[in-house]
């Protein structure tokens, strides 16, 4: 299993963001997973080589907050969590409307979510 | 009292050789704000992952990114040997550990070139891709291809070197070697460069791990990491610091990847002296199941692969953040505030990768 | 000034570090991956090599006894090569040479499938 994780939940999220940023924690990124039931998410940072998961799961279509109070660079993976599994973020101060990288003429809207494979969703071949 | 202009930037732009777009909010020559805009080649590697046989999603790793190809393949070949409970020969490490400091040694000297480039210095641009060429045939030689190499498997590596390669290695070390302290000393020492990079660009330690920098740029800052240090392929076992330069601006991320030149040269001699006998891949059976993080420095930067497997042919999900994704925040940061004539400099010296990016 | 000096010198009377290249080629390393080529005649039609495709670029037709790789789709990995039981496909170190329209290659086999033992080789 992944090593240094720490759940939480969606309400403390904030405040253990804060406590990380005072320690001076870096953030590395932030994962978001389908899990079938809801989106698994993961806060990962990092310090002296030193890996920290916070973890925690949320609904389809909950919101959650924007940790860019405490660490400004956030916006660029809340900004992909939005694309690609269309996660809102409250509070972002640089949003790019689900068009960071993903465009207005990709074919498959929040590509990463099980609902937008369909049915299809076998073993693709490529073109 | 002048308005403000908005000056888009790219995304065909004489000085990057991939589509970035930079909308920047001017004040006269200055910066006040600047927004960067990805996203014109993104080709949807994470969700291809997913329905792919994990064995055949190495090859696809490895085509993220164009330069950086072997650290790809290393990165997912790494995670799922965790994924599996594998252990890898040691000969099969050390090998790797050769070939990512190639990997690393050629994207530095391309990095080099298109610096000197867009300093407009044409023939010193022209003599680093000429030192470079050395290291591209140590690849063609040692692993059959010069981009996409598909010499790392999962459980070793597909390829072994021979007395012939080793030869070959050694031989083509100290050419390059001689060749790169020519290139150094031009770049150390010339006024024009130094002129267009000092005090350019500046990214203090503090803003550094704030805005979650990696890489050449966090440590041009003063900050000692190296993902290196946590010892994946042969890394452990061998003996290297982490290069750090403390003025925080352009030229000191540039001389840090001049001296990380030095230092895989280094490594890779050492690497070859330490080489151990005997096999070079071992059978994986069975599939993956559970869910890991494996971080490796990249010639970029820190790279992080997570991998989260459900025990059947295909994994569930494959992320991917790439080094340029994680210092775009610091760019913004240092782009503000610089004039018009810099951004080209200041972009270039964190040598982004947008292909990468995109996944 | 001594120092341009040199570097003038060196350049004077060294050569030119690239190649006139159409008329002089320089010889692909003996390990270089250029292109796959089959050798029909030792074919076994197993399949091996579909099934071990990355680029989904080879077809193996058992009951019409060809076998086609698209080379545009290949990518030179060289899985065939490896999981080739019989050699059948070997890896050539010259590059592709370009070509006006895209074809697959296809290969037939003549007369009835060779019954070469899989296990000589070593390999699975």
């Amino acid at each position: 299993m992944l090593a240094g994780v720490k759940e939480i939940t969606k309400d403390d999220l904030l405040e253990e963001v804060q406590k990380l940023a005072g320690e001076n924690w870096r953030l590395i990124s932030i994962t978001g997973t389908d899990t079938g039931s809801g989106i698994d998410l993961i806060y990962h940072f990092d310090q002296e080589l030193t890996l920290l998961n916070l973890r925690f799961q949320i609904d389809y279509g909950e919101t959650i907050p924007s940790i860019t109070p405490y660490y400004f660079c956030a916006f660029v993976p809340e900004n992909e969590l939005k694309d690609f599994l269309g996660v809102e973020v409250t509070n972002l101060p640089v949003d790019y409307q689900h068009l960071f990288i993903i465009s207005e003429l990709t074919p498959v809207k929040i590509p990463l979510l099980r609902k937008a494979a369909g049915d299809d969703a076998g073993e693709v071949k490529p073109e | 009292m002048i308005g403000k202009t908005v000056i888009p930037f790219g995304p065909q732009h004489a000085v990057f050789p991939e589509p970035f777009h930079w909308r920047l909010v001017m004040e006269e020559e200055r910066v006040l704000d600047a927004i960067p805009g990805i996203g014109y080649m993104h080709r949807g590697i994470e969700q291809l992952a997913t329905r792919m046989e994990f064995a055949k999603t190495l090859f696809l790793a490895e085509r993220v990114c164009g330069i950086c190809s072997f650290m790809h393949a290393l990165a997912y070949a790494e995670s799922l040997e965790k994924l599996m409970d594998v252990e890898v020969p040691p000969r099969a490490k050390y090998l790797r550990t050769i070939w990512a400091e190639l990997a690393r040694l050629q994207s530095h000297l391309l990095w080099i070139g298109l610096a000197a480039d867009a300093f407009g210095f044409e023939s010193l641009f022209m003599q680093a891709w000429r030192v470079r060429e050395y290291v591209m045939d140590m690849v063609e030689f040692t692993e059959g291809g010069r981009v996409m190499t598909s010499s790392v498997t999962i459980g070793g590596v597909r390829r072994d070197l021979h007395e012939e390669a080793i030869e070959f290695l050694l031989e083509n070390l100290d050419k390059l070697e001689v060749g790169f302290e020519e290139v150094y000393q031009v770049f150390t020492e010339d006024p024009l460069i130094k002129h267009r990079t000092v005090g350019v660009g500046i990214l203090s330690k503090e803003d550094s791990i704030r805005l979650g920098a990696v890489g050449p740029t966090l440590r041009g800052s003063g900050v000692a990491q190296d993902m290196r240090m946590l010892g994946y392929a042969a890394y452990g076992e061998l003996e290297f610091q982490p290069v750090v330069e403390d003025s925080c601006d352009s030229y000191a991320r540039m001389v840090v990847r001049l001296k990380e030149c030095f230092q895989s040269i280094n490594l890779i001699r050492q690497a070859i002296k330490k080489l151990p006998d005997g096999d070079v891949l071992v059978k994986v059976r069975g599939k993956p199941e559970g869910e890991v993080v494996t971080r490796i420095e990249q010639p970029r930067g820190e790279l992080l692969y997570y991998i989260k497997a459900n025990g059947t042919k295909s994994l569930e999900r494959f992320r991917i953040r790439t080094p340029t994704l994680s210092n775009l925040p610091p760019l913004m940061h240092m782009i503000k505030g610089a004039c018009l004539a810099d951004v080209p400099v200041i972009t270039l010296s964190i040598d982004t990768c947008i292909a990468c990016t995109e996944r | 000034m001594f120092e341009m000096l040199n570097t003038i010198l060196k350049n004077l009377f060294s050569g030119p570090v690239t190649r006139p290249y159409p008329a002089q080629r320089r010889e692909p390393f003996a390990s270089t991956r250029g292109q796959i080529k089959s050798v029909i005649e030792n074919c076994i039609f197993c399949m091996r090599c579909q099934a071990a495709c990355p680029a989904n670029c080879i077809v193996v037709d058992r009951k019409e006894q060809t076998w086609s790789v698209d080379p545009y789709r290949c990518i030179v990995c060289g899985m065939c090569v490896e999981v080739c039981p019989t050699e059948a496909i070997i890896m050539n170190r010259h590059y592709r040479d370009p070509v006006k329209h895209r074809e697959p290659i296809v290969k037939h086999q003549e007369g009835p499938i060779p019954k070469i033992n899989p296990k000589a080789k070593g390999i699975n």
